[in-house]
């Protein structure tokens, strides 16, 4: 075990070890609508849903969360556990708004700052540190400036890697600093739960249950064999974390290499109009934030998983690079054959466009070739400033099932959603 | 059975203009042939795609016996060159049966006997019988087609613009050429008035090939006959006539930016020997140069990771604010490459907006050209 490992490109000083930093703003929604409005300020703020109270959870404020009110909850349940909360509809406009201060204040430090998330984000400031100080001095800079500039707290992690520097920036919520250092790795995750390791889900930690591991302490003792043996390819995964082993690169959205969305269904179907109502939903979304990125690709990738988890993805790559709804939608629903599905019950469906024109040539006509485009860019821009629903296709609410029904949560995504520790 | 004597030199200068034709990779054999014709004294040499391209010439010749054959593009090219100055002995030979197999080829103590096909075996190209008509200059219609096509796109998926657009107007003629990243209007004032307006998409192989028989010298006038499916160049000695591309060209007008923030005005030479320059690292980032106008100077700049980093700055008049953008440089320099001055006015708004570029002190030619994104 090396933990530290050089990262790559740290040829002017071999031994420096890389400085990862995690940045994670505190109930970022309703910490913002408790900023902008004092009378919400010490009160429990509920953001998410709809004026009829149906919808899950965005985001809750910490004296919310003391009613055990958190995101992804469905809003009736957070009604009936704290009624006097104020509820609060999503207005994601200014949350971007102030998503891309907070990424503004991380860009000043270092140009490898990749957001995850609207309220989250990794920091590489293993060559910041001549010009503004050690990691922990940068990381108190930043908490210092979101607070100063922007009236909001942060959570922020440092570690060796994305993995340590993530759970550290959970330990001390909110307003928390935790710095682990490659020497206290070790000790940092010997007493922590399996569940909380990037990767393992319910059934994975069921399974180390059963083996009688419930701590990555425990963890770390198996032998990489013996885990790889039980857990196939996983397996190398959970001994490299299980020993804080992370290698993964912080990689600015500049170098995106693809653009996905999936869903995963409230009920196993089969139902091939409704795949398929789901697969232009998601098509809309991929396309939406392709278009707002400015990209396009060429290669369209459908992913399904059945009910018995098995998983199966097919690929198309187009003689032009895409990014309008329909365009991608063609392409994936082409690959969604019967034969495909087999009349099988699908448990998930995704999208994927990847293959991105690397040279990002403009183009003179851009989308006016295609009267479709003019749709989307018009659609793009309604819900720019209307909100996501403000706007369907008729076909995604056709037969008054509206929009497909996602597992857990709903439009917008909630926040918890996107905590699964990074890509 | 055809019998012609024609001289070497303009058998062989027209058997390499009609040969270009000849694709090569057509599914019907005899369309590797030129299809040989003798009568009136003159022999003519004709090739056809039946497709983009049909090239139809004439040469001098003393007919002795009127007739036609097919023969193959290649071989008759190889032949033709390999011959020395002076008369050429052209013959049909037939086979027992009295079908024309062969062409003798003589002249002086050389003679060949080649295969050949028989001339009913030829389909009719395409032709154009009557249309709208109107004359240019040969050495005014050869610049407007060196100075658009390139523009055009080489994807065939997109036959539109694989194509120059001709529009002609009661006021002129304008040609469009476009890959949607760049686009080229050419506007040309005709003497003969056109009455009736109609616009027409020429493939761009065609023009090219056209452009390579014109004369940049003489203003000897070029007939362009445009029917509704057709369109034919005729010189005295030479038809071209090619299948227009079907559909419709992209909205041109629009995307012409009719306003500008900043202006740049440099010299021609000294632009293309800097952007040549710093193509060299560019190369490795997709030709992307950024360029950077500051006070009365342009700072041309390429980084690519593998590579490293090239820079230059050159003197230029500016006006309005700094500016950043970054070009695809081939694309500059294909443009400056036919650019009729010695400077250029380059016209631009913001970084992701389309640049403009047109010769100094003249408002016929206007290139329009996207940026790229600076990364």
């Amino acid at each position: 075990m090396n933990l530290t490992k050089p990262a790559a490109g740290s040829i002017m000083e071999p031994d420096m070890e890389r400085q990862i930093i995690h940045v994670d703003m505190d109930a970022f929604y309703a910490a913002i609508e408790q900023r902008d409005n004092p009378d919400l300020r010490g009160k429990p703020v509920v953001v998410g849903g709809d004026p009829q109270g149906r919808g899950v959870v965005s985001a809750a404020s910490y004296e919310a969360r003391r009613y055990g009110i958190h995101s992804a909850m469905p809003c009736a349940e957070a009604r009936r556990r704290c009624p006097q909360a104020v509820f609060l509809p999503v207005n994601m406009r200014k949350y971007r708004q102030v998503s891309r201060q907070v990424m503004e204040i991380l860009g000043a430090y270092t140009p490898l700052v990749e957001q995850i998330s609207v309220d989250e984000a990794f920091m590489d400031v293993t060559g910041s540190r001549r010009l503004f100080g050690s990691a922990e001095q940068i990381a108190r800079q930043i908490k210092r400036r979101i607070k100063q500039e922007l009236g909001l707290t942060a959570s922020v992690g440092v570690g060796p890697n994305k993995f340590i520097a993530k759970l550290a920036s959970e330990c001390q919520k909110p307003d928390g600093l935790v710095i682990v250092r490659a020497d206290q790795v070790e000790e940092f995750l010997r007493d922590l739960p399996v569940s909380q390791l990037w990767g393992v889900g319910e059934a994975t930690a069921r399974r180390l249950q059963r083996l009688g591991i419930s701590t990555v302490g425990q963890l770390a003792q198996l032998s990489p064999e013996l885990l790889c043996e039980q857990f196939g390819a996983t397996g190398k995964l959970l001994y490299d974390l299980a020993h804080g082993k992370d290698e993964r690169p912080v990689a600015p959205r500049s170098t995106r290499k693809s653009c996905s969305a999936e869903m995963t269904f409230a009920e196993d179907t089969s139902n091939a109009a409704l795949l398929r109502r789901t697969l232009l939903a998601l098509s809309e979304d991929v396309g939406r934030r392709l278009r707002a990125a400015n990209l396009q690709g060429r290669t369209i990738t459908l992913k399904l998983r059945f009910s018995d988890f098995t998983t199966i993805t097919r690929s198309t790559t187009l003689p032009e690079p895409v990014n309008g709804d329909e365009q991608i939608y063609q392409a994936a629903a082409a690959m969604m054959t019967r034969r495909l599905l087999h009349g099988k019950l699908v448990r998930l469906v995704g999208v994927r466009v990847s293959g991105f024109d690397s040279c990002a040539q403009l183009s003179l006509f851009g989308n006016e070739q295609s009267s479709s485009a003019a749709v989307d860019r018009t659609i793009d821009e309604i819900r720019r400033r209307f909100g996501k629903r403000s706007i369907q296709r008729g076909t995604l609410v056709e037969d008054d099932s509206g929009p497909p029904r996602r597992a857990k949560s709903s439009y917008p995504p909630a926040e918890a959603k996107k905590r699964n520790g990074g890509r | 059975m055809l019998s012609v004597v024609c001289q070497q030199s303009d058998l062989y200068e027209m058997v390499q203009i009609v040969g270009r034709g000849v694709t090569g990779r057509s599914s019907l054999p005899v369309l590797n042939n030129i299809y040989l014709e003798a009568g009136d004294d003159s022999l003519r040499l004709l090739s056809t795609d039946m497709e983009y391209l049909t090239i139809d010439g004439k040469i001098d010749a003393q007919v002795e016996e009127e007739g036609a054959i097919t023969i193959g593009a290649r071989i008759l090219g190889e032949v033709a060159g390999a011959l020395g100055e002076g008369d050429v002995h052209l013959e049909t030979q037939t086979s027992e049966g009295g079908q024309a197999n062969a062409v003798r080829i003589s002249s002086g103590v050389a003679s060949y006997s080649i295969n050949a096909l028989p001339a009913d075996e030829f389909p009719v190209p395409p032709s154009v019988e009557e249309g709208t008509a109107l004359s240019i200059p040969q050495n005014l219609l050869r610049e407007v087609i060196q100075q658009t096509v390139f523009a055009a796109s080489a994807d065939e998926t997109r036959p539109i613009l694989t194509g120059a657009l001709f529009s002609i107007k009661p006021e002129g003629l304008e040609v469009v050429a476009t890959d949607t990243y760049r686009l080229v209007l050419r506007k040309v004032e005709l003497e003969t008035g056109i009455a009736q307006p109609c616009q027409a998409i020429v493939s761009a192989r065609a023009l090219n090939e056209l452009a390579r028989v014109l004369s940049p010298v003489s203003d000897e006038a070029v007939e362009v006959i445009l029917s509704e499916r057709q369109i034919e160049f005729r010189l005295p000695d030479l038809k071209l006539g090619s299948r227009l591309i079907e559909g419709e060209f992209p909205k041109y007008e629009k995307v012409i930016p009719t306003s500008h923030e900043k202006e740049i005005l440099c010299e021609v030479s000294e632009l293309q020997t800097a952007l040549r320059r710093v193509l060299i690292v560019a190369r490795d980032d997709a030709n992307r140069v950024v360029f950077r106008g500051k006070q009365s100077q342009l700072q041309l700049s390429a980084k690519s990771s593998d590579v490293g980093e090239a820079g230059e700055t050159i003197g230029a008049e500016l006006q309005g604010d700094d500016i950043e953008i970054a070009f695809n440089a081939r694309y500059i320099l294909e443009m400056l490459g036919v650019c009729p001055s010695e400077r250029v006015v380059i016209r631009l708004s913001g970084p992701l907006n389309p640049g403009i570029i047109v010769p100094d002190g003249r408002d016929d030619y206007i290139y329009v050209v996207m940026p790229m994104q600076i990364m």
